[in-house]
């Protein structure tokens, strides 16, 4: 489905064909689901939470810019969702705008690592950075999943958080980075 | 050149550079087996981020979406139907009134020295007489909703959203002028 088959589906819903927002659901319940599935933890709650996005965007789709990528105000409505439930929870979380150097990490010249990829068979090496996510910080590991799962591009994600292109890169980085150093610690 | 900054790893992965500094990466990888071990490690963890499961979801979950979609769809917010519930149950007194001929709700309750039994038969007669009429209320009243929510969703989707603004405003206008009208007639005061 592309862009403006998209766009037609939008059309008709507001024309009041509710069939037509069901072809969009089905276009995104998978990625809506992975991406909140691995931030919530819960299969029950992450799937009450995916139709908690279809439905806010269906009373809300008036509002939505045809300017935009349909999937862009979809993940922008997840991440909103997931960040109340972070509030909830009051899980601490920090700013993707804060210095790098904050967290304690750096991105310079690799060390004299141990080589952890090459321990592992590939679907063992996705068992491990499954269990990485769970520990990864939830802005960190939102950006992780939007880039690795979900295949978005930098701009989008850009865009969803209303930061600078190279702001995000740079968290893509220190969250895969991060990512490898959980899986050094645990192998 | 010295060794490769891992940020600059991530970049050369993604394709993310210049051609130049691609190159002279390049150069330096088939020089230096440290880094190109790192960049070899960051490609293997990179594929097996990319292909990580799909969640799994129910195979009805676009009709269960929908089906809570329809549901809120049909609801009515409270106040209104608080306020509907309020005007249906005024017309209904005024046509029990009406309908009743004499045994009003009225001389129901003036009527007791009648004895229990009377008492008792006419209260259900009136009750049954108000159950009929507050059922064919609230089936004339939810067709009435369910038409008008029709013509607004039918009429917003028609225009344009100017035009939609321009009549919220005159709406207002009307209501405002209105208000002030009735205002000026009702309140005391000198009349000019």
């Amino acid at each position: 489905m592309n862009e403006e088959q998209e766009k037609e589906l939008i059309r008709r819903t507001l024309r009041g064909e509710p069939k037509a927002f069901e072809a969009l659901i089905r276009r995104y319940e998978h990625p809506i689901m992975n991406y909140i599935g691995r931030m919530v933890g819960e299969r029950e709650q992450a799937l009450d939470f995916t139709q908690e996005v279809f439905i806010r965007a269906y009373a809300s789709l008036r509002s939505y810019e045809p300017r935009y990528r349909f999937s862009t105000w979809l993940f922008r409505i997840a991440s909103n969702l997931v960040i109340d439930h972070w509030r909830k929870k009051k899980i601490a979380a920090f700013s993707l705008s804060q210095p790098l150097e904050d967290s304690g990490l750096t991105l310079d010249v690799p060390d004299d690592e141990p080589s952890v990829a090459r321990k592992f068979e590939l679907a063992e090496l996705r068992r491990q950075v499954e269990r990485a996510l769970e520990k990864l910080p939830v802005p960190l590991r939102e950006l992780f999943v939007w880039r690795h799962v979900n295949g978005l591009s930098y701009e989008e994600m850009a865009e969803i958080k209303k930061l600078p292109v190279g702001t995000v890169k740079n968290r893509v980085y220190q969250a895969k980075e991060t990512v490898r150093r959980l899986l050094e610690e645990t192998s | 050149m010295s060794c490769v900054k891992i940020d600059e790893i991530y970049a050369y992965l993604d394709n993310d550079l210049l051609p130049g500094r691609r190159a002279d990466i390049e150069s330096h990888l088939a020089l230096c087996p440290k880094c190109r071990e790192a960049v070899e490690e960051r490609r293997r963890l990179g594929e097996a981020s990319t292909s990580l499961a799909d969640l799994e979801l129910p195979a009805d979950f676009s009709s269960r979406v929908m089906a809570r979609i329809s549901r809120l769809k049909s609801s009515l917010p409270v106040w209104l139907t608080a306020a509907i519930a309020g005007l249906a149950s005024l017309g209904l007194l005024c046509l029990l009134i009406i309908l009743s001929g004499g045994k009003t709700a009225f001389t129901l309750v003036a009527g007791f020295h009648h004895g229990f039994l009377a008492y008792l038969k006419n209260a259900t007669v009136v009750l049954a007489k108000a159950m009929i009429l507050l059922a064919s209320a609230g089936r004339i009243l939810q067709t009435l909703a369910r038409v008008l929510a029709k013509c607004l969703s039918l009429l917003t989707a028609l225009m344009s959203p100017e035009i939609q603004a321009l009549i919220v405003a005159l709406t207002m206008a009307v209501f405002i002028g209105l208000y002030f009208g009735v205002r000026k007639k009702l309140l005391p005061g000198e009349k000019t």
